[in-house]
């Protein structure tokens, strides 16, 4: 029996210790991966669409209890693999041709009158109603949540599982969300809290058009839970109400998402 | 004795004096109303000014975004100040959210806010007595539970002091956050400072997630009469040697200019600002007014010199046989001169007088009425009323002219009649 010399047994150790680091290299993302919430996971791939784009016609109502009603239509198309969006309002005709343009974590608003380009926040508001440039992303929960408990709760006639997250940035909006998930891992529900715990507002999505293996919301209502007005002794709060028609899942022209196409539907 | 004698003409010939001594007097109530008028809104604007953005000399530090704006070493810019030399009556530490998103709710109705600042009220409190307020004040902000609105934004969220306010704001880093705190002050201020709240700066950063201790901006008040450009200066250059600085600025457009040169990387830079560059337009405004102020005094003062001269003219002329008279009894040439100029320099100086007295009256009557709902003028009035301020540089400077311009008109008329010979003056039939 030939038994390894000193060299050749140092060599054989480094070896090992080599394969043992790039197996660790190598699965580190399966790690990070698994240490994701599933439930998370499975909400956002329903509310995420890969492998096509996405697009449809958003009808946003907002009634604030000191200023009435108003309306606003706009057209979303939305390329989740690349992280873009590009959004353009179609009414009102004083708003018609302005729009807003996603590609990674850059977001710019744009105004056709003077063709001129504005960097934002996802976290500003449409518009100054209560929906939110970060409504139309894609659902990121899982990269950004952590939850902290679960429970059962019948919401109408759905039976849902709550969830209750806390984010595990500092980034997004709301630190703290409260969600109501059917079976089919389709939010039926949410709350979104400020870090001091103050409930902000409540969203609801009381059905889902299903096309093909993907669901898009019908409707989404949202209340303000801090705007409203005390009614014969009852609070109403401010609420938006968006309906979502024409949604549709095919290939957009590249060009759709870039700073060239806001320009050419201005003109 | 001619001094006597000047008096003397004076009293005996007051109606012939009289026109000149009102004209006097009218140049004078001119001179106190306009420096009266522009010294009180400056000084109101001032003192507002001064609370608001926390000092006559700011400093802060700037990043690459605009509503990013810290001191991250304090120490520093402690001892740029101290090595400096200003002198300094107070100051002030301050965090501020600029963020224009920051809203007042109150049982359902909402207010944004301009500004919502923090204030040290360890150091503050006093200041803030001076402020107008219509109920409550600054006394118990120091718990630090508390908030100082705006009439008018309490107007809009029919709030009053002790409700409980809810703030919806932002974090530094984005996140949605809310606080709540009782109205412990409403306070009566313009269009230009108001939409602004004041709490509490440990309340401040424990909501925008920062330390507790974090300043944005540190205020310096200086002592009356300093000037806070040249304080500002030599703050900037002891600061310079030993952190990144903003170039000077000396006003709004110098400053915008500063920034867009010197901020274009992460780097943070420190500002030393006098309180002219903070209030932009405001102080445009107050410069143009005391131009016109002194345009005006300067109008009043040729119109008072012709007046007084041509009415001296006159007068000579009138008195053509008494000065004949008193230069046939001995009266030399230089003390007839001196008699004359005697009696217009008393005549300017009773005047100025008159015209100190009649104008400061005006002044305080304008000063009992309360303008306080007056949007336009609220910014340059203190507690709804116009101040009544005596600048006394001003007044010394407007009456010495007023004097002198006397002299001035008086002087040619004097000469004339200083060289007439007596047997000429006593044949002069008047």
């Amino acid at each position: 029996m030939r038994y390894a010399t000193k060299p050749e047994w140092r060599h054989q150790l480094k070896c090992i210790w080599g394969g043992l680091l790039a197996l660790m290299v190598l699965t580190i993302p399966v790690w990070a991966e698994s240490k994701k919430d599933p439930d998370l996971l499975a909400i956002d791939a329903t509310a995420t669409y890969h492998g096509t784009d996405f697009s449809a016609e958003y009808t946003v109502v907002q009634k604030k209890a000191d200023q009435g009603e108003s309306s606003l239509s706009l057209a979303l198309f939305r390329r989740d693999d690349q992280d873009k969006y590009v959004l353009v309002l179609l009414k009102p005709d004083s708003d018609r041709g302005k729009g807003v343009l996603r590609i990674g974590e850059s977001l710019w608003k744009y105004f056709p009158d003077s063709r001129r380009f504005e960097v934002t926040s996802a976290k500003d508001q449409l518009q100054n109603s209560n929906v939110r440039f970060s409504d139309f992303d894609a659902s990121t929960l899982a990269d950004d949540y952590e939850v902290i408990d679960r429970s059962k709760a019948d919401l109408g006639q759905f039976k849902t599982t709550v969830l209750t997250l806390k984010a595990t940035n500092d980034h997004v909006t709301f630190p703290k969300v409260v969600l109501w998930v059917t079976s089919d891992h389709l939010v039926r529900k949410r709350q979104d809290f400020s870090l001091s715990g103050q409930l902000l507002r409540t969203s609801a999505i009381p059905a889902y058009s299903k096309i093909g293996p993907r669901a898009v919301p019908k409707a989404i209502i949202i209340l303000d839970e801090l705007s409203g007005k005390t009614v014969n002794g009852r609070f109403i709060n401010d609420r938006t109400l968006v309906t979502i028609s024409k949604p549709a899942f095919e290939r957009l022209s590249d060009l759709t998402f870039s700073q060239a196409y806001l320009e050419k539907l201005g003109r | 004795m001619i001094l006597q004698l000047a008096v003397r003409n004076l009293i005996r010939q007051a109606e012939r004096f009289g026109v000149l001594f009102l004209t006097l007097a009218l140049g004078g109530w001119l001179f106190v109303i306009l420096l009266g008028t522009t010294s009180s809104f400056s000084q109101s604007l001032r003192d507002r000014a001064v609370r608001y953005f926390a000092g006559d000399v700011i400093i802060t530090g700037y990043n690459d975004r605009s509503v990013d704006r810290w001191i991250d070493d304090e120490p520093a810019v402690d001892k740029a100040i101290r090595d400096s030399g200003v002198s300094i009556h107070s100051w002030a530490r301050r965090s501020v959210n600029y963020d224009q998103n920051t809203t007042l709710y109150f049982s359902g109705t909402s207010q944004r806010q301009r500004r919502l600042i923090g204030v040290d009220w360890t150091l503050e409190t006093g200041r803030f007595k001076g402020l107008d307020f219509v109920s409550g004040g600054p006394e118990e902000m120091i718990r630090g539970d508390g908030i100082l609105i705006s009439d008018s934004t309490a107007k809009k969220l029919k709030a009053r002091v002790g409700d409980q306010l809810l703030i919806a704001m932002s974090t530094k880093t984005g996140q949605k956050n809310t606080v709540n705190l009782k109205i412990r002050g409403i306070f009566r201020d313009a269009s230009f400072f108001g939409y602004s709240s004041y709490v509490d700066i440990r309340t401040l950063n424990q909501a925008l997630g920062v330390s507790g201790t974090s300043v944005s901006e540190i205020g310096l008040i200086l002592p009356p009469g300093a000037n806070p450009a040249i304080a500002a200066h030599r703050i900037w250059e002891a600061l310079k040697k030993t952190k990144p600085v903003v170039d000077f600025s000396s006003s709004e457009s110098e400053l915008d200019r500063a920034l867009s040169k010197n901020i274009v990387d992460g780097t943070r830079k420190y500002a030393v600002l006098p309180l002219a560059v903070r209030l932009g337009p405001i102080q445009e405004i107050l410069d143009a007014l005391n131009a016109v102020t002194w345009s005006l005094n300067l109008l009043f003062l040729v119109i008072v010199l012709v007046g007084v001269n041509n009415t001296y003219r006159m007068i000579v002329f009138e008195r053509i046989r008494e000065i004949g008279t008193l230069r046939a009894l001995g009266m030399s040439k230089v003390r007839l001169g001196l008699l004359f100029l005697i009696e217009a320099g008393l005549l300017g100086l009773a005047g100025a007088a008159a015209g100190w007295i009649v104008g400061n009256f005006f002044l305080w009557v304008a000063s009992l009425p309360d303008f306080g709902d007056n949007v336009l003028m609220a910014m340059f009035l203190k507690r709804g009323h116009f101040v009544w301020t005596v600048p006394w540089i001003g007044l010394f400077a407007a009456t010495s002219s007023l004097i002198l311009a006397a002299l001035a008109g008086a002087g040619g008329p004097t000469l004339r009649a200083a060289s007439w010979k007596p047997v000429d003056a006593l044949r002069h039939e008047a």
